[in-house]
């Protein structure tokens, strides 16, 4: 037992976590409301969650290869859409290491100067201090250092991957268990604070029948879950293959590590709510008006800073900067680490494709990336910087992630045959799936997929489009007072679809048909 | 140490994965009692946190235990 390796798969969940933690777990909490979303959530991730992860990982184990042509190996007509979850990957990432980038603004403020926004908690001056506290935080340079240092970072650790990757493997282990240990100790030193516990943790894990009741999306339910599992990005499955005896550890790995990695997303959720019960973003939370002119994908962001400020009001600076500043460059660090091993299967998908020389590709990569961030991460300069990055998380895990594992599903469901899958994964693992399992992966988890991303249409069109739902109002006051375009929001967030769209099918297809065209030509030589 | 509790368990077969989450639960609960006495706990707070720890802990240790069942050969 002691020599089992959970392997890289693991880093991925690691990375997703973390980026979870730190954006996107709390306030899609705050938007799904509480405890009983978050028991549906346990019992989606048992029944749907840890199924679709045993399919990516038995895809890599299967085909020992690329997502693509694991994909191509189930039927040729499929290889597109592998190719499609190669650039949506990308999509999604460019816009992850812009967060990453605001955290290392945080993680430079939280030794300098971010404690003036204890002030911004005045429920009566909450709008001004909300746009204040985005030209505070994101001045044009902090976040363009971050995102340098990070693709740099990037380009130095996959050049050297050997010894890079028994490195990073290490030093990921230790720093997730760091960034477990620095939350634990955030939520035992916060849930003994008048607010800790009442409203924080009951916010967090009770009941809310107005939240849960009038919440509007469900389907965040299912999307959340994707990201966090980073189910349908096609990364799961390029290092299953790799991982040390793989094949017998199949149906254990797909359960233990999305739970781990679920664990330390439950235990971020519950450092950062006692600590905004202390902190009184709870009570803004709890109220209709401020929720709205705060917006909901700002949450974390207002959420980690003030509750840091609110411990500091009670333990004192040394405490609460010192883990202020550990929690945001562990999450920084992490966030790095766990981008090059994400990039690495793409830059290696592509790489099998083209005979660039190893140096090139990675400058040009890199090059690209950081270019391709800078506008997500330039709120102050563009005040859609912001908005770029949460309408894309939008179209790109609502309904990218969604299509891909829709499509996933019904290729081994399907066309491979779910009774072969069945059959490959108990030939070789040592805890057998039962013959049940046959119809979750045929009709159960495709189902899901197809009611997230009918209420993903719904919600488009009830919530964005007619200007009612939380997230919109923070960019409805940078529109007013900053664009000249005020008013062709609508416009913007649905020519932003199409964007995304038509670069990642386009780029698709040209993928599938470059390897057909390669293909051909070496036979003809 | 987890093969020690393991090896301890195994006399209980499988049944002992049921064990190990019962033991979670258990440990959630007593969690949850810990944190009432610093303040008012809704009682889905309550529930929250037992099936929280049965379920992310307990599993993977069921887990964990089942695998090692297999690995030692026992039925």
């Amino acid at each position: 037992m002691q020599d089992r390796s959970y392997g890289l798969a693991l880093l991925v969940f690691g990375i997703m976590a973390a980026f979870a933690i730190f954006w996107s777990w709390p306030f899609e909490v705050a938007e799904i409301g509480g405890g009983p979303s978050i028991l549906i959530y346990l019992i989606l991730l048992l029944g749907v969650g840890i199924p679709i992860i045993l399919i990516e990982l038995v895809l890599g184990s299967w085909s020992k290869s690329i997502f693509p042509m694991s994909l191509k190996m189930i039927n040729s007509k499929l290889e597109f859409f592998g190719w499609f979850a190669v650039v949506n990957a990308i999509w999604l990432f460019v816009g992850l290491s812009a967060i990453l980038s605001w955290c290392a603004g945080f993680a430079y403020y939280s030794l300098t100067s971010f404690y003036p926004l204890t002030n911004w908690l005045n429920p009566l001056g909450g709008s001004l201090d909300f746009v204040n506290f985005f030209f505070l935080f994101s001045s044009p340079l902090i976040p363009v250092v971050g995102l340098a240092i990070i693709w740099v970072s990037i380009f130095l650790i996959l050049l050297k991957t050997s010894w890079a990757s028994r490195v990073r493997r290490i030093s990921f282990k230790i720093l997730l268990s760091a960034l477990a240990i620095v939350l634990f100790i955030i939520f035992v030193l916060t849930v003994s604070l008048s607010g800790g516990i009442n409203p924080g943790l009951n916010f967090y894990l009770g009941f809310s029948p107005a939240v849960f009741l009038g919440g509007s999306s469900w389907r965040t339910l299912f999307t959340v879950m994707f990201f966090n599992l980073g189910a349908g990005l096609g990364i799961i499955s390029f290092y299953s293959g790799k991982i040390p005896e793989g094949g017998k550890y199949l149906t254990s790995y797909s359960i233990i590590i999305p739970l781990l990695g679920t664990g330390l997303i439950f235990l971020g959720g519950m450092a950062f709510f006692t600590m905004s019960g202390e902190s009184g973003l709870i009570n803004l939370l709890s109220s209709s008006l401020p929720m709205g002119l705060l917006g909901f994908p700002a949450v974390p962001f207002l959420g980690w800073s003030a509750g840091f400020a609110a411990m500091e009001r009670v333990m004192g600076p040394i405490i609460s900067k010192g883990l202020a500043f550990l929690f945001y460059t562990l999450i920084f660090i992490v966030g790095i680490l766990g981008l090059s091993l994400i990039i690495e299967p793409i830059k290696g998908t592509l790489e099998t494709k083209f005979s660039f020389s190893k140096r090139k590709f990675l400058a040009t990569f890199a090059a690209a990336g950081f270019l391709a961030s800078t506008p997500f991460s330039l709120t102050s300069m563009f005040p859609w910087g912001y908005s770029l990055t949460s309408l894309s998380y939008w179209w790109v895990v609502g309904f990218g992630l969604t299509s891909i594992i829709l499509v996933e599903l019904m290729a081994v469901g399907w066309i491979w045959g779910a009774d072969n899958a069945i059959g490959y994964i108990n030939s070789c693992s040592q805890l057998k799936v039962p013959k049940w399992f046959k119809w979750i992966i045929k009709l159960v988890a495709p189902s899901i997929c197809i009611v997230a991303l009918i209420l993903g249409i719904y919600d488009t069109f009830n919530g964005y489009v007619s200007y009612s739902w939380g997230l919109l109002n923070p960019l409805l006051l940078f529109w007013q007072m900053f664009s000249p375009w005020y008013g062709s929001l609508n416009f913007v967030f649905l020519f932003l679809a199409l964007v995304w769209l038509a670069t990642s099918s386009v780029i698709a297809f040209i993928l599938t048909r470059i390897r057909v065209e390669e293909k051909s030509g070496g036979e003809n030589a | 140490m987890l093969e020690n509790i393991f090896w301890r368990l195994e006399k209980y077969g499988s049944l002992s994965a049921w064990i190990l989450i019962l033991s979670f639960a258990l440990v959630g609960s007593l969690l949850a009692a810990a944190l009432k006495i610093l303040g008012y706990l809704h009682p889905f707070t309550i529930i929250s946190i037992v099936v929280i720890m049965a379920a992310i802990p307990g599993v993977i240790l069921a887990v964990l235990y089942l695998d090692y069942l297999k690995e030692t050969g026992h039925k």
